[in-house]
């Protein structure tokens, strides 16, 4: 009866919306535009994504680019086609066209003369600008200090020092600490300091703990009008499909339906996060010698790691590595005695011939443990990594002619299996884009490798064929989906047999206004796992399904309000059991006065099981992202203030809770908390004294 | 509010089994009652339904009300005395805003719920051509058991509409934001529900809604209000989460509106009720 009735639901607010469109010049008021936010942009990006899996990284070179958007008439192919809905030949019509006619007066004008359709430009704007060319005027220097802090008010039993067992060693206070110099186009130079909570202050560089548990900076020189970089400190690389080399900014399977998988490594970019296992650490740069583009690093980091000694055949002892953490957190004990324990050298480069439009590169890399790594019995993970010494090669290219794309990667691992992703993507005028993606990944997957999979920990033992499709028939309408067929080549983890499945999403958006946005989305997932059965060895795989629904509603009243409302409805099946979640949610975004935004939500979710919980995005501090996942029956409520008293100054403060009324615990393990309810604290101060 | 009652009869058994659905400060989100006796008709819903004096689904529908209203609401749910609702509404419009002022009364003489709503409404535009409505409530409820004592608590509700296009209105509406308890902290019920009105002539209606109760699931409702002639509106509703259907009917004389609704529970049988409106 209930999907019946959101069925009813979603056809009335749908079809009527259209139904209902006055004639042409209905009176619109200019300051009711529903332009895009950041957020909207952060939304659309990270949709159902759990905070577990999200890379920090990606999300603060999101903030770093809406924060300094690309300046259209200066920035390169290169650094333009970084962009999630910029193709590379758009990017390159941009630079060509600036080149021929002069500097662009508009953002609208550069789009124009790229042919970027509008249905992308919505998201796009967020992250350029035009600024008029003078000679002579050297780029300003911008300096940001940044402190944040944020805490849970509800603490759980691992701060409970008068108990027996384990329990955290610093404060429940997260602090990081961000300084970052830089000139616009040419240098930047950032230093974090992150402490996470129940980490202590300690000083320890043996282990590199300098008073915080992780420090990350670089000095960079990074020229937009030209293909070059150098980065000494911590930097990311990113190389064609990510089959060998990819460690930075990724945007996966996703309501981005035809650009997501549609990749072209960016090469390399300083690391913009906090996480110490996500980066390398050492002189990497790029450089352009005529046609060719050559890139080089080197780098030295210390992995967390637990290590063991064992006998070799011949008696002697001998160190091994048993595991590679990489949670990022130290604050038990034994989590601060695998900090840094394993040293990481890495060198590797590559070459690319061609324009960005139409390329081909080769790329490598040599990368040595100061201890080799054991293997692991567990089956899942016998393919895995062991060894002390990896190696990769890998070929790509990409290529353009006329509305049709296509990128391709081979890549050979140190195990000598091969693997690739390779895409097509073309454009049918502006009525519909359609993208075709394969993937074939060995077992012995690359050390560095992070290609669009369906696992989250790697491409290890999968093939796949993905088909998406973005259709606008209407200016008011647009429709985007996709559907990947995987297959897992090797057992995963509770998948102790080859297994195969199926991810289909579409959305369908309606903008019958300006100031209004209504979509519809359907997601449905199928994947197999262990069943249940007597004995282990006959242990048949037993499908398991999700299948979740939403209707989003978005409405900005005027330039100072606006509202969001939301419906999710999850049904998971499996052979044991099947289950059902639920969340209601509505938003609130008030500009209260010109230098004091207040964000609100109320949400109020049931899910009976776990495998049914709901994911809902939801504004956080600047350069912070929060999806939380909601299982149970209970509410969840935020009150967020961001106050900008200066142009140089801006203070943030979030108070956020979740209530379960029927719960007597929350969380688990360390962070189990007695009682109902768990309400966190988030403050953060930016200052930019240079801007 | 306790979770025994000393009662003897049947007819206590029987409250017991249906109050998780009835009383009204239990879980409104489960009865059409709550709703007054225009909304009951349609489902129990109408979160967007502008210029109904009851307000029982969202505060900012009286910032709708054209003139100075009074009305009357008597209500007996599943024919049981026991579970009879009287209510009293008033509402003035004034310059900037419009002020109601209200008085309940719920159960019997082993259950007796009183509710004094006092709440305002306005429009604002914000600086576009389109009018946001919002509104707030206050309401005091205060529970009395023989043996058990008596205790009250004030609930904070508010609410929005908009009309986003020429022929839909939305609207939301947050209820008990200050979660309020009673007695030895049972929480009076915290509801957010979210609706929409397709209103696309001035003689039809249809209107949608869903609403989260924190410890019930979502129960969706929806309805139709056709307007045949000029003094007699039909109205037909269904609900889930328990499955109801509702039917009533309107009739205007001149300053007075007569509004007649029934609730249909396919076990615990008929809900009738009756409100009179004088403009």
């Amino acid at each position: 009866m209930g999907y019946a009735f959101l069925q009813t639901l979603m056809m009335c607010l749908v079809v009527p919306l259209g139904a209902g469109v006055p004639a042409e010049g209905h009176a619109v008021a200019t300051d009711t535009l529903l332009t895009v936010t950041r957020a909207e942009v952060r939304a659309f990006l990270f949709d159902e994504r759990d905070d577990e899996a999200l890379p920090e990284d990606l999300f603060e070179q999101l903030e770093a680019w809406l924060d300094d958007p690309l300046d259209l008439n200066r920035a390169s192919a290169h650094a333009l086609v970084v962009l999630p809905w910029l193709r590379p030949a758009q990017a390159e019509a941009i630079v060509r066209t600036r080149t021929t006619d002069g500097a662009f007066p508009s953002v609208e004008a550069a789009l124009d003369a790229a042919g970027v359709p509008p249905q992308d430009r919505a998201y796009l704007r967020a992250f350029l600008r035009v600024r008029p060319l003078t000679t002579g005027t050297p780029a300003p220097w911008r300096l940001t200090l940044m402190q944040q802090a944020t805490r849970r008010l509800d603490l759980g039993r691992g701060y409970d020092t008068s108990r027996d067992g384990t329990t955290y060693l610093g404060s429940p206070v997260r602090v990081m600490t961000r300084l970052q110099v830089s000139q616009r186009g040419r240098w930047q130079g950032r230093l974090t300091l992150n402490k996470h909570a129940g980490e202590p202050f300690a000083w320890d560089p043996a282990r590199q703990f300098f008073g915080y548990s992780h420090v990350a900076g670089h000095v960079a020189w990074q020229p937009r009008h030209r293909r070059t970089t150098v980065i000494v400190g911590d930097y990311q690389v990113a190389l064609g499909q990510g089959a060998l080399l990819w460690r930075g900014l990724a945007f996966g399977k996703g309501t981005a339906a035809v650009d997501g998988p549609a990749r072209s490594g960016r090469g390399l970019a300083p690391y913009q996060g906090t996480d110490p296992n996500r980066h390398f650490r050492g002189l990497a740069g790029t450089v352009a010698v005529g046609p060719a583009t050559l890139t080089a690093f080197a780098s030295h980091t210390r992995r967390d790691a637990a290590l063991d000694t064992l006998a070799t055949p011949d008696g002697q002892a001998s160190v091994v590595l048993t595991a590679l953490p990489t949670s990022g957190r130290y604050r038990t004990p034994l989590e601060r005695e695998r900090r840094a324990t394993a040293t990481l050298q890495t060198a590797g480069g590559a070459i690319e011939i061609g324009s960005l439009g139409r390329h081909a590169g080769l790329a490598g890399y040599v990368a040595r443990f100061g201890y080799p790594v054991a293997g692991s019995d567990a089956l899942y993970r016998r393919a895995s990594f062991s060894g002390q010494q990896a190696h990769g090669l890998s070929l790509y290219g990409y290529y353009t002619l006329a509305e049709t794309t296509a990128g391709a990667e081979l890549m050979r691992s140190h195990t000598g299996t091969r693997g690739g992703a390779a895409w097509l993507r073309t454009t049918i005028g502006r009525l519909a884009e359609v993208l075709w993606h394969g993937r074939f990944f060995p077992v012995g997957r690359s050390l560095f490798g992070n290609p669009i999979a369906e696992q989250a920990s790697g491409a290890a033992g999968e093939r796949g064929f993905y088909l998406g499709l973005q259709l606008h028939p209407h200016p008011a309408w647009t429709l985007a989906g996709y559907a990947d067929v995987f297959a897992m080549t090797w057992p995963r983890f509770r998948a102790d047999r080859p297994s195969t499945g199926l991810d289909v999403r579409v959305r369908l958006t309606h903008q019958p206004r300006s100031w209004l946005r209504v979509y519809a989305q359907g997601r449905s997932r199928q994947r197999e796992q262990n069943g249940a059965a007597l004995r282990h060895d006959t242990r048949p795989l037993q499908p398991i399904s999700r299948h979740d629904i939403r209707l989003h509603t978005q409405y900005a009243h005027s330039s100072t309000l606006r509202l969001a409302t939301q419906v999710d409805h999850v049904w998971t099946q499996t052979e044991a059991s099947s289950g059902r979640g639920f969340l209601l949610s509505q938003d609130v975004r008030w500009q209260l006065l010109p230098t004091l935004r207040l964000d609100a939500r109320l949400a109020f979710f049931d899910a009976d099981t776990f495998d049914a919980r709901v994911y809902a995005y939801e504004h956080d501090l600047r350069y912070s992202f929060s999806v939380p996942a909601f299982s149970g029956q209970g509410q969840r409520r935020y009150l967020m203030a961001s106050w900008a008293p200066t142009a140089a100054l801006d203070l943030q403060i979030k108070l956020a809770e979740t209530y379960m009324p029927m719960e007597s615990t929350m969380g688990s393990g360390l962070d189990e908390v007695d009682g109902n309810r768990l309400r966190d604290v988030r403050v953060q101060l930016r200052w930019r004294p240079l801007r | 509010m306790p979770t025994a009652w000393h009662l003897s009869s049947w007819r206590a058994l029987l409250l017991l089994c249906a109050g998780v659905w009835v009383v009204p400060c239990v879980a409104p989100a489960q009865v059409s009652l709550q709703a007054g006796p225009r909304l009951m008709a349609l489902g129990g819903g109408g979160t967007a339904v502008a210029g109904d004096l009851w307000g029982g689904s969202n505060p900012a529908t009286w910032a709708g009300l054209p003139s100075r209203q009074l009305g009357l609401f008597a209500g007996q749910a599943f024919e049981l005395a026991e579970l009879r609702l009287g209510a009293v509404r008033a509402a003035q419009p004034l310059s900037w805003m419009t002020a109601v002022v209200g008085a309940q009364h719920f159960g019997f003489d082993q259950f007796r719920e009183l509710q004094f709503p006092v709440g305002v409404a306005r429009e604002v535009s914000l600086g576009t051509t389109r009018a946001l409505a919002i509104g707030a409530e206050a309401r005091y409820t205060h529970v009395s058991i023989p043996g058990y004592g008596s205790d009250g608590a004030v609930g904070l509700t508010a609410g929005a509409q908009v009309q986003v296009v020429r022929t839909v209105r939305v609207g939301v509406q947050a209820v008990n934001l200050n979660a309020p308890t009673l007695g030895n902290g049972d929480e009076l019920p915290r509801l957010l529900q979210v609706g929409l009105a397709y209103h696309p002539q001035e003689a039809f209606l249809l209107v949608v809604d869903a609403v989260k109760d924190v410890l019930f699931p979502v129960s969706y409702r929806g309805g139709v209000e056709v307007q045949p002639v000029e003094s007699l509106t039909l109205r037909g509703g269904v609900a889930t989460q328990p499955t109801r259907f509702t039917a009533g009917l309107g009739l205007q004389v001149s300053r007075l509106t007569v509004h007649i609704a029934a609730e249909r529970h396919h076990v615990l049988g008929w809900s009738p009720a009756v409100g009179l409106l004088l403009r």
